[in-house]
């Protein structure tokens, strides 16, 4: 099993960008990550998640006036699919974001058909974040931003996300105080649950954190840490990884994700006004990678999961 | 295009992902990781394809040299080898214009005409081969060692081959017998002795490239000690046959594949790597032609066990990482 999840860790942080944007930094990301778990990322996530009906709270949504309206794709698509398979093994749950991304998340749960319930996160307003924790037994945060340690949020370059996202840091934070299991996906360094190897980001890709880009000199690493961080090329493609892992362990193909879904996931965010957070355009495309590719890793995830859990066949020879 | 593409690709072309079938696992990436310490710690996708364009102009002659498996279990080969070796074969061709000469064993060379063809290239007679573009030659190489020196002798006078590239092609252990992973032993009578190919490469100073899964494959004599501890046959079956380059890969089309990619990527052409479809027709013409799956022992469109739509998602990540090098994104916020 660890090595077969291993081989998805590996498979979902295969960079592949375009020229203009950072490159050649995801493999060093995805071996720190890895270092600070004793075991394939995916699989420490989906052990968590192999447990007793539980209520499970997803936080995720990125959206941005102007360029990114209702929010870009990587993450919403990453949480519908997740929720749509954790309802099978008994979970509940609910998808938590900013007003603006609600719609959009309601619109990838119904295409998938799924159950989960949906609530709308308020900037600044603390109780609600503990009302979350009360209701909660375990929390995911997928591609969402984390604070660094001034308290602030930033995009990937250095731009302040503070005006724009309510800030669950206190959710996180504050679940881990209280011994509740915490679970974050991401992809670049800035988001929730990286705080968990911040020290090591800062010693292995220092120029990443870009203090110089960020007004208040403390770089976009997020100090918030969480029990489990899984890397992923693109967070959404990190979820995937995880139900794989998950089908491994329950031994159970169906909890994968289906390559056919994926590529449709892309023209449905299309027509609730996702965007492509790679090049910034309302098209069927995610972090920078058409659906088709992102499909074909999905692919190759659904088929590391079916040959480790099929009947082995002996070569003779 | 820049070494980082590379190392997307060869990030790619290493996920292990073959099932449980008595074949070790979790070998892949210890391979790897030996092969790139023995070359600078430079992506092998990059090593390989630079050196290529390097080595051969338009019309010079390049072996492409395949073919694995013995009767009973795979009589006519294996599916992993021949498609990987079309692929570079097609490459050449369209990338640089060089013009590939198809090597295999009798017994092997259905499933290679099958691959060309299926992805692209023609077969040419003599009188035409040098005359165009978009074909190739095949030629068996007989087995044994004594009729493999002369064959080799007879094929450099024929060509002069500025380059030659094994993708899944044995090589001979130390005690000079060829193995299956597994550690059975197969006498270089059954053989065909490509390794000879190299020896006279040597002596002429022609580039050599290694494409291979194991550790049992020509190339893998550049870290035979690494493999001798990597698998657990190791010290049996580690070849001691050694090239210029070394590309230790997942599954060894994918190995061909990821060359294919590099020189897509080095040339500024897309076209140098072919298309899913192309795949998926010479993957049909490969099994029509006889090729099993070298782990199911089957005629069906695996590849080490690996699925069809699996090799298509493998050509479709490598096409984007190709045009992800070529095309510079905008993004303003």
């Amino acid at each position: 099993m660890h090595i077969a999840a291993d081989a998805i860790d590996r498979v979902i942080s295969v960079e592949m960008r375009r020229r203009g944007r950072e490159r050649g930094f995801k493999a060093a990301l995805a071996a720190v990550c890895r270092e600070a778990e004793d075991r394939p990322l995916v699989l420490a996530a989906a052990e968590a998640l192999d447990r007793e009906p539980a209520r499970i709270t997803i936080v995720t949504g990125a959206a941005l006036p102007d360029h990114m309206p209702v929010g870009e794709n990587d993450g919403p698509f990453g949480a519908a699919v997740l929720a749509q398979k954790l309802e099978k093994i008994g979970h509940t749950v609910t998808i938590c974001s900013d007003a603006e991304c609600i719609p959009p998340i309601v619109g990838l749960l119904k295409f998938l058909g799924a159950n989960a319930s949906v609530l709308t996160l308020r900037k600044g307003d603390t109780a609600q974040q503990d009302e979350i924790l009360e209701q909660s037994d375990m929390l995911i945060a997928i591609e969402r931003l984390g604070g660094n340690p001034n308290g602030h949020l930033h995009g990937i370059s250095g731009a302040v996300r503070d005006p724009y996202r309510t800030n669950v840091d206190y959710l996180f934070n504050q679940a881990r105080e209280r011994g509740k299991r915490t679970i974050a996906i991401g992809d670049g360094g800035n988001e929730i649950g990286f705080g968990k190897v911040r020290d090591a980001l800062m010693a292995a890709i220092p120029g990443h954190n870009q203090e110089q880009r960020t007004p208040c000199g403390g770089g976009i690493f997020s100090t918030v840490a969480t029990d489990i961080l899984v890397f992923g090329t693109s967070s959404n493609i990190g979820a995937y990884g995880v139900l794989a892992a998950l089908a491994m362990v329950r031994g159970d193909t169906s909890l994968c994700h289906d390559p056919d879904i994926e590529e449709q996931l892309h023209y449905v965010g299309v027509g609730l006004g996702l965007t492509d957070g790679g090049g910034g355009g309302v098209v069927p495309v995610c972090d920078g990678i058409p659906a088709d590719c992102n499909a074909a890793i999905v692919r190759l995830i659904e088929n590391i999961a079916i040959r480790y859990l099929d009947e082995p066949k002996v070569r003779p020879f | 295009m820049d070494a980082t593409t590379c190392e997307y690709i060869d990030r790619l072309i290493n996920i292990e992902m073959r099932p449980g079938s008595g074949l070790p696992r979790g070998v892949t990436h210890q391979m790897y990781a030996a092969a790139r310490e023995a070359q600078n710690d430079q992506p092998l996708t990059f090593l390989a394809a630079e050196a290529l364009i390097k080595a051969l102009s338009k019309g010079d002659h390049v072996l492409v040299v395949t073919g694995a498996g013995t009767a009973p279990w795979l009589p006519k080969g294996e599916t992993d080898g021949p498609m990987g070796a079309a692929a570079v074969a097609r490459a050449l061709d369209i990338g640089i214009g060089a013009k590939p000469v198809m090597i295999s064993e009798t017994r092997n060379m259905g499933p290679v005409i099958g691959s060309v063809e299926g992805i692209g290239l023609a077969i040419a007679d003599e009188a035409d081969f040098p005359k165009r573009g978009g074909v190739t030659v095949a030629r068996e190489m007989p087995l044994g060692l004594e009729a493999g020196a002369t064959f080799v002798d007879a094929i450099f006078a024929e060509f002069s081959p500025r380059a030659i590239v094994f993708v899944e092609k044995g090589g001979p252990g130390i005690s000079g017998n060829f193995h299956s992973l597994l550690g059975t032993a197969r006498d270089p009578d059954d053989m065909a002795c490509a390794h000879l190919l190299v020896e006279e490469a040597k002596k002429r100073g022609v580039l050599t490239i290694g494409v291979g899964d194991g550790g049992n494959e020509i190339g893998y004599g550049k870290i035979r000690d690494a493999i001798t501890k990597i698998q657990p046959h190791g010290p049996k079956v580690g070849t001691v046959t050694e090239t210029d380059i070394l590309i230790s890969t997942a599954v060894s089309n994918w190995g061909g594949y990821g060359i294919a990619a590099a020189l897509a990527g080095l040339l500024g052409n897309p076209d140098v790597i072919h298309s899913v479809d192309d795949e998926y027709r010479m993957l049909d013409r490969c099994i029509a032609a006889g090729a099993m799956d070298g782990l199911l022992m089957r005629v069906v469109p695996y590849v080490d066990g690996t699925s069809t739509p699996v090799q298509g998602a493998m050509i479709t990540m490598l096409r984007e990482i190709v045009t992800n090098s070529l095309r510079t994104i905008n993004r303003d916020f």
